[in-house]
């Protein structure tokens, strides 16, 4: 039984890795010159999901720019995040959610899959108001970069009224204000040599204290006969936290955290072809004896070329090397119809244990793992491609004393603590895209061994001849360097169950990005350079997004697992899910969105396998529904409003003998309502959530209920420059609980002192009581400061 | 005499600091010239241009300037001289080319306030013309106007004549105005004095890159 649990309970937690569910609304325009605002809800898995992150970019660039997302707080179904005012002013925007996994995996929404299209935004008119008062000077439509690029700007029929301080300049996506020549009623900008293309230009500035806008003026610039200057730009932030923590009752206090500092930089630059990334970020957390914190990536992308060193998750193929942070070297070439990629460093993993004399435990710890990867591919994603790639995982011995790994047991043999593995994985995986029809199909088959120990070192050959092997003038020690083969091979042979294959298709078609998919698992394959490997496993998922226009998203899907592939198991568990979601947002009008979530998991004897055999029965049953809008009606102060009901159920049976018993029967509901207000009489904005969420135990007859209020006021003073906020939030559990209460008051201040500077101080009082337990009853007090300096 | 010298000094100082730019250099080629409170400066293309400067074109050599309310485009051929005159008045930039020497073609749009264009003997009104003047060596000032029509006063007699589209005005150095249909061999000179300016010297390529239906790159090549 307890076999059977643990089984159901990998095969669980394992598909809700995968199985992120998140609602959102894209907002369909942008104002350049302002954030863009972003509301997630996470209607399915948000238990599993550690960070989120919005990745964005100009639509046509390849380069992905990462944000974080706040959630609104720790038990909240909301996250919000903004797309910053500085990253795109004259171009429209696409965006996707990163969801990052505890174990540092991660997942996107929409899925990248290739074929289903990301959000998108469309540039809209900027902040204030258009005037004709900017008159393009150089008016040339086009230009040869061999003449220069020339913007030439007049506003002397704003004269008097303009600040020229507050005038900014924008050529493509730049802020090029610092280039430019300006005057009392002229502006300048040049480029002696450009690159040719085309360029939009657009100015803005305030006109007695309010904000106006330019045309955006179009200029194309040609190809000149000299090489074309190769300009520097680039873009970031340079930041700095500190988090300073009091704890009234630290004995009875949840946690007493040390106080933090980190500092970290994230560069991106382009000089003419070459794209340049540095990501550094230094904490006071960083312990040599636990996981890193800190992390380092340089990047250099060329044409062909892309090369980074430091912390880097390459993804080779999906059963090889597949997200997974490695440190040192990954490099990619490839061209139209080549790619070659290399990836080598180490797993990122240190953590050691001190052995313990009083609790008998011996010391232990976890190997240094030297990752190296390879990829070998003949065409492309956008046609046929056809790849091989082969990884090795191998735990280095030498990065742990032998009095960690092994000790002699009491028989005086020897016994190990922890045993460094070796790990070699080699795919195949062919793809088929056919633009044209919108169609996608490919197939990734995958084989694997493992040394569970490679401290004994490789077998001898005499020892083989004794497993009645002949390797023919192969002594496995001349090969150790690349695998250390001896018994402790799994398997011990190559087999079909050290195989693993999928295969896919994508297709598009009336508006529908279907994703058929098909995965089997051998029970002996494992691949340490991927996440989630559900071995002895078959999972069929079929997926389906509708779209009609920005009215109608609708996504769905099914997929079932069943393992004992291998028919080695006394018993077959399957598992079904069905997920539906829907949004109809139509213009001007509240937007309506709803989702189900259904599973089932069930066992079956296995005749084969004479034992005794227990059936069981679970099922789960979630939906939520949902309106918002944003209320523009409202006189003076347009509102948003968001609005979810969920509502779920979940039972779990088994069969002893002919009697159903029940083990587990629940039902839960709840509703969660957030609103943000902006005031336009008043720099004033509000934000109001409550949330209330309960669950029934039907056999213990028990309700354990919890709730949360939260309230913001932010306030902005000297044109946007100090915004000092106050929040509070009171969390509530009740019911089966014993009866607790958390209470959160927050004050703090967001300024921008100098141009792109953010500076927030953010003062944070908890109290926490338990009525039924007045000794746990403690307060904190927190202090944030973060300094971010964009650039 | 000494709080005279300084309160000069400041206002000369002021002058220079405040001085603002009425103009904008939108092409040169060739030897150009910009002469700035009696020195050469240098430039590039979009130079902002102040008022009293002088630009100077060479043999085979072009400049072309508009003024900052975009109402002109003023054009110098090989060998010309012309000063820079603007003043604001409010939002509005009252502009004068002061033409000492050469053929200058001047183009200014209707309603963008007032225009004039001076020559060592004649002043030239504009509202929305296209026009060519000519000062040359012996004093001798020709306004061809190819567009719209120039209202011209003769400086020592303030006779005041109107020259229309199609016609040519001639004004000898004592004032004395010819009036006469615009020959085949003034339309022509405009027309040669612009392809020259437009010419250059080598010949140029250009690969325009294009996306085909199959996402790959492909190049037009244009030679001119």
């Amino acid at each position: 039984m307890k076999q059977l649990i643990l089984i159901l309970a990998l095969i669980l937690s394992s598909i809700s890795l995968l199985a992120i569910s998140a609602l959102h609304v894209s907002p369909q325009t942008f104002v350049p010159g302002t954030d863009v605002e972003l509301l997630l809800e996470i209607v399915q898995g948000h238990e599993e999901i550690s960070t989120v992150e919005v990745q964005y970019r100009a639509v046509g660039t390849t380069k992905w720019y990462n944000e974080p997302m706040r959630q609104d707080d720790p038990n909240s179904l909301y996250w919000r995040g903004i797309i910053p005012r500085t990253a795109v002013k004259t171009d429209d925007i696409e965006y996707r959610f990163e969801f990052i996994m505890p174990n540092g995996s991660s997942s996107y929404l929409p899925t990248d899959d290739g074929i289903t299209p990301l959000y998108t935004i469309k540039l809209n008119a900027p902040k204030g108001s258009l005037t004709e008062g900017f008159v393009l000077v150089s008016d040339e439509s086009s230009v040869s970069a061999d003449d220069g690029y020339v913007l030439a700007v007049s506003y002397l029929a704003l004269s008097g009224d303009l600040d020229p301080k507050s005038i900014r300049v924008f050529v493509g996506d730049r802020d090029v204000t610092h280039d430019s020549e300006i005057g009392e009623s002229v502006l300048v900008y040049r480029e002696d040599r450009p690159q040719d293309g085309i360029k939009k230009a657009m100015v803005t500035a305030k006109v007695k204290g309010a904000e106006v806008y330019s045309d955006t003026w179009i200029t194309q610039v040609l190809p000149g006969s000299q090489k074309p200057q190769l300009p520097f730009t680039y873009r970031g932030s340079v930041n700095f936290s500190a988090n300073m923590y009091s704890v009234s009752n630290k004995d009875n206090a949840f946690s007493d955290p040390d106080d933090d500092y980190r500092t970290w930089t994230d560069l991106y630059g382009s000089y003419g072809i070459a794209d340049l990334q540095a990501n550094l970020l230094v904490s006071s957390l960083e312990d040599k004896n636990k996981q890193p914190v800190n992390r380092y990536t340089f990047g250099v992308q060329i044409p062909m070329l892309d090369v980074f060193f430091g912390d880097y998750s390459p993804s080779l193929s999906q059963f090889t090397m597949s997200g997974k942070n490695i440190r040192g070297l990954y490099s990619r070439f490839h061209t139209r119809y080549l790619e070659l990629s290399w990836a080598h460093g180490e797993s990122i993993r240190k953590t050691k244990t001190e052995a313990d004399p009083i609790l008998g435990t011996n010391a232990s710890g976890t190997f240094k793992q030297e990752a190296i990867g390879a990829r070998l591919q003949f065409g492309n994603d956008q046609s046929f491609r056809f790849g091989v790639t082969g990884t090795r995982y191998r735990d280095i011995i030498s990065s742990l004393d032998k009095g960690v790994y092994q000790y002699t047991d009491d028989n005086g043999d020897t016994a190990y603590n922890v045993k460094a593995q070796d790990n070699a994985v080699v795919a195949l995986d062919m793809q088929l895209n056919v633009p044209d029809q919108n169609v996608m199909a490919g197939i990734e088959l995958a084989g694997s061994i493992l040394n569970n120990n490679t401290i004994p070192g490789p077998i001898s050959s005499e020892d083989l001849d004794d497993y009645g092997i002949d390797l023919v003038d192969i002594d496995p020690a001349d090969y150790a360097d690349y695998f250390v083969i001896n018994k402790n091979m799994e398997p011990f042979l190559p087999s079909k169950a050290n195989v693993a294959w999928t295969g896919y298709l994508r297709m598009y078609f009336l508006n529908n990005f279907l994703n058929v998919q098909y995965t089997e698992t051998g029970s002996a394959f494992n691949s340490l350079g991927t996440y989630n490997q559900l071995n002895d496993t078959k999972v069929i998922s079929i997926t389906d997004q509708y779209t009609l226009g920005h009215l109608l998203t609708m996504s769905g899907g099914f997929s079932t697992t069943e393992d004992n592939l291998m028919k080695h198991k006394s018993e077959t568990n399957s598992y079904q899910n069905i997920f539906a979601q829907a949004i109809l947002r139509y213009p001007n009008m509240p937007y309506i969105k709803a989702s189900l979530n259904s599973s089932t998991g069930k066992n079956k004897n296995n005749p084969d396998i004479d034992s005794e055999f227990e059936p069981y029965n679970r099922k789960a049953l979630n939906m939520s529904f949902g309106i918002g809008y944003n209320i523009v009606q409202i006189p003076q102060v347009p509102t948003q409003v968001d609005i979810s009901y969920r509502l779920g159920s979940s039972e779990s049976e088994r069969k002893p003998d002919e009697n159903v018993e029940k083990i587990t029967e629940n039902a839960n509901n709840g509703l969660a309502f957030t609103m943000n207000n902006s005031y336009l009489m008043l720099p004033l904005r509000t934000q109001i959530s409550f949330a209330t969420a309960s669950n029934k135990d039907k056999l213990g007859n028990a309700t354990s209920k919890n709730s949360s209020f939260f309230l913001k006021a932010y306030y902005e003073l000297w044109e946007n420059r100090l915004n000092p906020y106050v929040s509070y939030r009171n969390t509530s559990l009740s019911g089966d609980y014993d009866s607790q209460t958390y209470n959160y008051f927050n004050l703090g201040v967001e300024s921008y002192p100098i141009n792109n500077m953010t500076v927030t101080a953010d003062l944070g009082l908890k109290n926490y009581k338990n009525k039924d337990y007045g000794d746990a009853d403690y307060d904190a007090t927190t202090f944030r400061l973060c300094l971010t300096q964009r650039f | 005499m000494k709080r005279v010298l300084i309160l000069s000094l400041i206002l000369l100082v002021a002058s220079v600091l405040l001085a603002d730019s009425v103009a904008i250099l939108s092409a040169s080629k060739g030897k150009v010239d910009l002469e700035r409170a009696r020195k050469q400066v240098k430039f590039k293309k979009g130079e902002l241009l102040q008022n009293k400067d002088v630009l100077r074109t060479g043999s085979e050599s072009f400049a072309a300037y508009k003024f900052i309310d975009a109402s002109s485009m003023i054009k110098l051929f090989s060998n010309s001289v012309v000063t820079i005159n603007a003043s604001k008045s409010g939002t509005q930039l009252s502009k004068k080319v002061n033409v000492n020497k050469g053929n200058v073609l001047t183009q200014v749009k209707k309603g963008t306030g007032a225009f004039t264009v001076q020559t060592p003997t004649t002043v030239a009104s504009v509202k929305g013309t296209e026009f060519m003047t000519r000062v040359d060596d012996d004093g001798f000032s020709t306004f061809i106007v190819t567009d719209g029509e120039v209202e011209l006063r003769i400086l020592d007699t303030d006779e005041v004549k109107n020259v229309s589209k199609g016609n040519t005005a001639v004004i000898d150095p004592d004032g004395e105005v010819e009036l006469r249909q615009s020959s085949a061999q003034d339309i022509s000179e405009i027309e040669q004095a612009e392809l020259e300016a437009n010419q250059s010297s080598e010949t140029n390529t250009i690969l325009i890159r294009v996306l085909d239906k199959n996402g790959n790159i492909k190049h037009i090549e244009v030679t001119y």
